[in-house]
């Protein structure tokens, strides 16, 4: 009875040492700087994360793909060297540029009951136009996502999007503390973006450098980058390219030109002659002055959601969600 | 054979026979000592078999509690699984496996999946909780579970076609299978009671009652679990996904 009772207590602790492996491998992957998946894994494959061995335990995790964007990451951690004795999951998210510029309604999208001022200048651009400046492969990419998604040839100029999750201006599951916290470069006050070089070529870390699509040649044409700013945000002139959100309002004024996805959780307001390519969502409505222009383009969308994916595409745990389960004892 | 030397003297008759009484008193004597001694250690043996059977029976029932509600507790979640809690019980959703979705069914009520977990899932108990491809999850009851083709290649998990009580979400991508169910410590036992039907013993029944009680400690549930032979009451705290349950 006692050489039982060892023999069970023995099968426990290396159960317990198995499940701690298991548990440990899958907290350090989905921590801190988790890894980007491929967009390119077809649905239900596996992709290995990490393996390694804790306290004399092993462990492995995969993800493994469920959606466009919802990844299923499994662990399995074992103390004998012959089979798996634990699995365990967690269900993840990751920002998939086809998926988000599916998802959009309209070029403007804003929050209910608040105004629009000057629609005439939203241009609802055929998905399919091509734009002199992005790159024809790029939107060539969106046009083959926007066949399989069945998405809108057309866009409208404007649409109410929900806020039931709190009116905030988020990029699927990313809300604006994620974007805000995930971003490359944190701006404030007002500014002038436009290229920063110097004798090594694009100074990528100055924090009004987001790029210029509009000079082929420049050593930071192909730069885009995640702007935030946790407040309002002026814009006074130059030019960028990227993902630009901002907790406050955002005005664009003096020429300003910006190329992609703006998120603005107060209002948006463009003035003397400032232009928007691509789409934005302002919770807080849209002004724009008869000499300023949205012109629509989920290809742009699509092309800077899909440069900035190893900033904002890291897998994340699906808020609501803890661990999923049973599995079986298979390695699936 | 022993033989007698010519000329020593024969042995005295009554001499012979005395020296057989004093041994037969003390091999009476030390048969009567041994043969209290071996009921001695035979009822010590007895004894001490009970009470390490009870020992046994403790450590197994601590070990089943721990073990069953540490797996139920991790796959569930307080909040969102609607864990009713008392003094003698903890009613949750006990998970049994999950599905991966190939694709919506013939009908709008159909979903094709690839199954696996502790057991298949049963239509006559068990209910689906569908993750859509939004991350919302919508739960529906099954109404029937029929062989599939499988979608995913060969990866040892069991195809089945789901008919629910509902429509599923668009994009359906995921689901779980539960069946709904409460674990209690009454009668001497932690027992597990499916639905209304009734409470299955679990464990020997070496446990104290009502003395055993769950009790919320904050993002736990944690079950003081009084067993026999044991001076001070094992505890065994349940994560609670985060949120404990409303008590």
């Amino acid at each position: 009875m006692a050489r039982a009772e060892l023999a069970v207590s023995r099968a426990g602790a290396d159960l317990l040492r198995a499940r701690a492996a298991a548990d440990a491998g899958i907290v350090d992957v989905l921590g801190g700087g988790s890894p980007v998946p491929p967009d390119t894994l077809g649905l239900g494959r596996k992709w290995p994360l990490a393996a390694g061995t804790i306290g004399g335990a092993r462990y492995r995790v995969d993800v493994r793909r469920l959606s466009r964007e919802i990844w299923l990451a499994e662990a399995a951690g074992a103390v004998r060297p012959d089979a798996w004795s634990v699995r365990e999951a967690r269900l993840t998210w990751s920002m998939d540029p086809a998926a988000r510029t599916g998802a959009i309604q309209g070029v403007v999208e804003v929050g209910p009951d608040v105004s629009v001022a000057g629609l005439s200048g939203v241009h609802v651009a055929a998905a399919r136009a091509s734009y002199a400046l992005p790159d024809p492969l790029a939107c060539a990419a969106w046009n083959r996502v926007r066949d399989s998604l069945g998405v809108p040839l057309v866009l409208p100029p404007v649409a109410t999007f929900d806020t039931a999750g709190g009116g905030e201006p988020s990029l699927g599951m990313l809300r604006v503390g994620d974007l805000l916290a995930a971003a490359d470069r944190s701006v404030s006050g007002s500014g002038t973006p436009g290229p920063a070089t110097g004798v090594d070529g694009c100074l990528t870390a100055e924090p009004w450098n987001w790029g210029d699509p509009e000079d082929p040649l420049g050593a930071c044409h192909a730069l885009t980058v995640v702007i935030g700013s946790p407040g309002s945000l002026g814009v006074d002139g130059g030019v960028g390219q990227g993902v630009l959100v901002t907790g406050g309002d955002l005005t664009l004024t003096g020429g300003a030109r910006f190329y992609g996805v703006v998120l603005v959780g107060g209002r948006l307001t463009m003035g003397s002659g400032s232009r928007l390519v691509g789409v934005a969502r302002a919770v807080g409505g849209v002004t724009l002055d008869p000499d300023s222009e949205v012109d629509g383009s989920g290809c742009w969308a699509h092309q800077v959601l899909a440069a900035v994916r190893p900033v904002l595409g890291p897998l994340r745990v699906l808020p609501g969600t803890g661990r999923v389960g049973p599995l079986g004892d298979g390695d699936g | 054979m022993p033989t007698q030397r010519a000329g020593a003297p024969a042995p005295d008759a009554s001499e012979r026979r005395g020296a057989s009484v004093v041994e037969a008193l003390v091999s009476l004597l030390l048969g009567l000592f041994l043969t209290s001694l071996a009921l001695t250690v035979v009822a010590r043996q007895r004894a001490a078999v009970a009470a390490l059977d009870r020992t046994s029976d403790a450590l197994a029932a601590v070990r089943v509690a721990r073990q069953l509600l540490g797996e139920e507790g991790r796959d569930g979640d307080a909040r969102r699984d609607g864990w009713a809690l008392s003094a003698d019980s903890l009613g949750l959703r006990a998970f049994r496996g999950v599905g991966y979705v190939c694709g919506p069914g013939t009908t709008p009520l159909d979903l094709e999946v690839e199954v696996e977990g502790v057991r298949l899932p049963e239509p006559a108990k068990d209910s689906i909780l569908i993750l859509g491809s939004g991350g919302e999850w919508t739960v529906a009851a099954l109404d029937g579970a029929t062989a599939a083709t499988p979608c995913f290649g060969d990866t040892g998990r069991v195809a089945e076609t789901w008919h629910l009580s509902g429509i599923p979400p668009t994009g359906a991508v995921f689901a779980r299978y539960f069946e709904r169910g409460s674990y209690h410590v009454v009668d001497e036992a932690l027992r597990y009671r499916r639905g209304m039907s009734g409470r299955q013993p679990l464990t020997p029944e070496v446990v104290r009652t009502p003395s055993s009680v769950f009790e919320r400690s904050g993002a736990f549930v944690t079950l003081f679990l009084e067993v026999e032979g044991s001076a001070a009451p094992w505890h065994i705290s349940v994560a609670a996904g985060g949120e404990a349950p409303r008590g």
